[in-house]
């Protein structure tokens, strides 16, 4: 097998606080294939953004390594950042706060430029040229270039956050929540034109999302997270298939369906609050809130393949 | 439709000129400053220095005439006279002392805003410090300590304004550096240098600017306060708030003492508070036209 584009290993991210250790990120481990994408599901607080900001660096890692084309980017030096900057990129959530409000569109599209090591600069012309290309790519009509984020739709100001990511030609994307803050109807418009990029760049997502119709569209592989934890990672059609981790199970049902034959179907609620991620107990997390919960639960969380490339840390949910 | 055309071909730099201009009040600012300013520079053309100095007893509290514009003061000295050249003092001590204030301030807040952590505690506590001070008690420790002049006064009453300027930037700062277009800038490699000058410090300086206009007026009268208790400037030399204070127990039956010497006082803070309005709203691309 060829070495995956991105891989993380063990990655933990503890942050420090008065009462004691946020356990965030916890022994996180996944691959991500050249042109395809990896879904993280999870609720609010999960962990979610917070790995894929330790992927590129924007946390420092506690521990654990993540690797691009088989290099330890986490050990990288000042003068190695810009191999990150160039392949691993970001989207954000929220396309009001993540484009400054002063700058214009044009601005806003080269800024990553300006970021690039003195001998790969481009001269103003070239500048220019790649972001009206960069522009037309991502659907946004070369006119928008000296307008202001405030002037423009939602839509519109994730697509040129979209462009501004794009523009320097990265490999792999970290997608934080992108459709979240956005219409329905826009929130297709731009799956599809991540997906049409996708298809065009061979480029790798990293997909953060709470919203799971969103995430079997176009994810191929799923790593549903709760507190921290992996507790399921499975290709997309075999999680929506036979999920076997009680939370997943849960997560699952829970999805709003127009099938009138499932209507009467038996609901799974889960029951209780999280528990503190501050100096969590060894063992499963879920653990408080889950209906098969036994003495070992509280011992120890692992995951296991259960079946080829299916791993899950519990098998309770199969029924 | 057209005029949108012509528009988008403005640099950034040409488009907020171009919003300053259109900003009336800011128009009216810079005219009123600009009246004020040249007067002052332009003061041994327009009467000599010994006029500021020079008494006449015979002519003293001589109300506004052709000869006297301003009139004359308890020792018969030309209030016009004195009034240009006070206002050397006033004007450019106070630009100065704002100045100062103001670039110091902001290094102080930007970096402690900026880096958090040690470097913010240790900074803000020595900015703590100097606010447990009196200003007005800071600056004559300053200056007895430094001794007398001009340069020193501005010196002293500069380091009293720099807490202010350090918390309010610092503040701005802090909530300036954890936007999201601030974490997607680190995530493009850019350096902290220039994510401070070009997000942060472009976002966070309006009200700065816009209370640093404020400030001056005070600074003014601060400038003249020191006067009055022997520090800093001294009479004879003459200084708006100095003029203002020494004609004091004339005021009561020459009013025009006070008033004229207050006008250009009054001219001045105004004048800048509607440049520094102005500014603020033209570097903010949300404002209109």
């Amino acid at each position: 097998m060829s070495t995956p584009l991105i891989e993380a290993v063990d990655l933990c991210k503890y942050f420090k606080t008065p009462k004691g250790m946020l356990h965030a990120v916890e022994n996180v481990s996944f691959k991500i294939e050249e042109g395809k994408t990896l879904g993280v599901v999870g609720e609010s607080g999960c962990g979610k953004s917070t790995l894929g900001r330790t992927v590129l660096r924007l946390h420092k890692a506690t521990s654990g390594k993540v690797l691009y084309k088989g290099e330890d980017v986490l050990s990288f030096s000042k003068s190695e950042m810009h191999k990150l900057h160039r392949n691993m990129q970001m989207i954000f959530q929220d396309p009001y706060s993540s484009l400054d409000p002063r700058m214009s569109v044009r601005a806003l599209i080269s800024e990553p430029l300006s970021g690039l090591p003195k001998s790969e600069r481009m001269s103003p012309a070239q500048e220019k040229e790649s972001v009206d290309h960069i522009m037309e790519m991502c659907g946004l009509p070369a006119h928008y270039a000296n307008l202001y984020p405030h002037e423009l739709d939602g839509g519109m100001r994730q697509r040129v956050g979209l462009a501004r990511s794009m523009i320097l030609d990265p490999r792999f994307i970290v997608c934080d929540e992108p459709v979240s803050a956005l219409d329905v109807s826009i929130q297709a418009q731009i799956l599809n034109l991540l997906m049409d990029l996708q298809d065009e760049h061979k480029l790798s997502y990293m997909f953060i999302t709470h919203d799971l119709a969103v995430v079997k569209h176009i994810s191929d592989d799923i790593m549903v997270m709760y507190m921290g934890q992996v507790v399921e990672y499975a290709s997309s059609a075999t999680l929506f298939a036979n999920p076997m981790h009680p939370y997943t199970v849960a997560l699952l049902n829970s999805i709003p369906t127009i099938d009138l034959s499932k209507r009467n179907r038996e609901r799974i609620t889960i029951h209780g609050e999280i528990s503190s991620p501050v100096n969590p107990k060894p063992g499963c997390r879920f653990a408080p809130r889950c209906p098969y919960a036994s003495e070992e639960c509280r011992n120890e969380h692992k995951l296991v393949e259960v079946e080829s490339g299916h791993y899950a840390a519990c098998t309770k949910g199969v029924r | 439709m057209r005029k949108k055309k012509t528009l988008s071909e403005y640099s950034t730099g040409e488009l907020v000129l171009y919003r300053f201009r259109k900003n009336k009040l800011a128009m009216l600012g810079v005219a009123m400053f600009l009246f004020v300013a040249l007067f002052i520079l332009f003061a041994p053309l327009i009467r000599p220095y010994d006029t500021v100095v020079k008494q006449n007893i015979a002519d003293r509290l001589q109300g506004p005439s052709s000869e006297y514009i301003f009139g004359t003061d308890e020792l018969g000295r030309d209030l016009f006279s004195r009034i240009l050249y006070g206002g050397r003092i006033s004007l450019f001590c106070s630009l100065a002392i704002i100045a100062i204030a103001f670039v110091s301030g902001a290094l102080i807040g930007g970096a402690a805003g900026f880096f958090g952590g040690k470097v913010d505690t240790v900074l803000m506590r020595i900015v703590d410090m100097l606010m447990s001070v009196p200003s007005a008690l800071l600056a004559m420790a300053i200056i007895t300590a430094l001794g007398n002049g001009v340069w020193k006064l501005v010196l002293a009453l500069a380091i009293g304004q720099i807490p202010r300027f350090a918390r309010m930037v610092r503040s701005s700062v802090i909530t300036l550096r954890n936007m999201e277009y601030v974490e997607a800038a680190r995530c493009f490699g850019i350096s902290s240098m220039k994510i401070m000058l070009k997000h942060i410090l472009p976002n966070g300086i309006g009200p700065i600017v816009v209370s640093a206009t404020l400030t001056l007026g005070a600074v003014i009268l601060s400038i003249s306060s020191m006067g009055y208790l022997g520090l800093g400037v001294a009479s004879p030399t003459p200084e708006w708030g100095t003029i203002i204070s020494e004609n004091k127990v004339n005021i009561q039956y020459y009013p025009y003492l006070g008033i004229i010497p207050g006008i250009c006082i009054m001219l001045t803070v105004m004048s800048v508070n509607f440049i520094g309005d102005g500014l603020r709203d033209a570097f903010d691309p949300k404002s209109k036209n």
